[in-house]
């Protein structure tokens, strides 16, 4: 059995893009409610901040990865898992 | 916060507080979630100890630093929430009424009122250790109306804020017989 390391990529994806969804909610009710003080600004700074390293550290641990290798395996094998 | 236009001041009212929860409850949030930020990264040192070469496996080391990506955005979205939710949460007293502001997770926002006359009762409440310690507690506001309660969750000082609301009712208590007094004479004077 084989299959492609980039599908490893899409519910990774799907929980970026949760994120995104959700962090943009939360922004859009600070602003909506009328939360705009300097507390409020330091915390979303603070937040897009965070967003951004953690963008920055994902990539470089996972730029040189080679998402379009295969990978083989048999299930119900002695050894299987240390296949992986 | 722009509370003016948050409430819709009336011409003649004015804001006497505002409050929030107490810090405190806001940082006890806050340090549980840095908890969930710390032990990935404990884990990633006991495994680097005894089993380093898990992450060199062609398929898990991936899927564990995707996994761990995915992880700790949403740790720091767990924090912004967090923040949001504590700090959309207020209760602003005026010299006319009370409006209670509660943003409940993101999708449910609720604000009511409540009119100074309408208010029967006032309980504060400690409890527990840490509320004890820090001096945070409820503040539990008894109404005529069937609607029920309404509830100053976890603010500071709560018997200190017991205290102003029960002048302020004192206070417009005696505006509105002094107003009621007023027209009577009136209409005594008229009859």
């Amino acid at each position: 059995m084989s299959f492609s390391l980039g599908l490893l990529l899409i519910p990774y994806f799907i929980a970026v893009g949760g994120f995104l969804l959700f962090a943009a909610l939360n922004v859009y009710h600070l602003i909506t409610y009328g939360a705009t003080t300097r507390t409020s600004f330091l915390f979303t700074f603070g937040f897009l901040a965070g967003s951004v390293l953690i963008a920055y550290a994902s990539w470089w641990f996972l730029h040189d990865i080679d998402w379009a290798r295969e990978i083989t395996f048999q299930l119900m094998q002695t050894g299987a898992i240390e296949q992986f | 916060m722009h509370i003016d236009e948050l409430i819709h001041k009336k011409p003649e009212e004015k804001v006497i507080f505002y409050l929030r929860r107490h810090i405190i409850v806001f940082i006890g949030g806050m340090l549980l979630i840095s908890l969930m930020a710390i032990i990935p990264i404990g884990a990633y040192f006991g495994v680097m100890k005894y089993y380093p070469q898990l992450f060199q496996r062609e398929l898990i080391g991936p899927a564990i630093m995707l996994a761990a990506s995915a992880y700790y955005f949403w740790v720091l979205l767990f924090f912004f929430a967090n923040f949001v939710d504590y700090y959309l949460d207020a209760w602003v007293v005026t010299n006319d009424r009370i409006l209670n502001i509660e943003q409940k997770g993101l999708f449910n926002r609720t604000v009511s009122e409540l009119d100074l006359l309408n208010i029967q009762d006032i309980t504060s409440e400690i409890h527990g250790v840490f509320p004890f310690f820090f001096g945070y507690g409820n503040v539990q506001i008894q109404t005529a109306a069937e609607q029920g309660r309404f509830v100053f969750e976890q603010i500071p000082k709560p018997e200190e804020v017991r205290k102003r609301l029960l002048t302020l009712v004192e206070e417009e208590q005696k505006k509105i017989r002094s107003v009621n007094r007023k027209a009577e004479e009136i209409q005594a004077l008229k009859d």
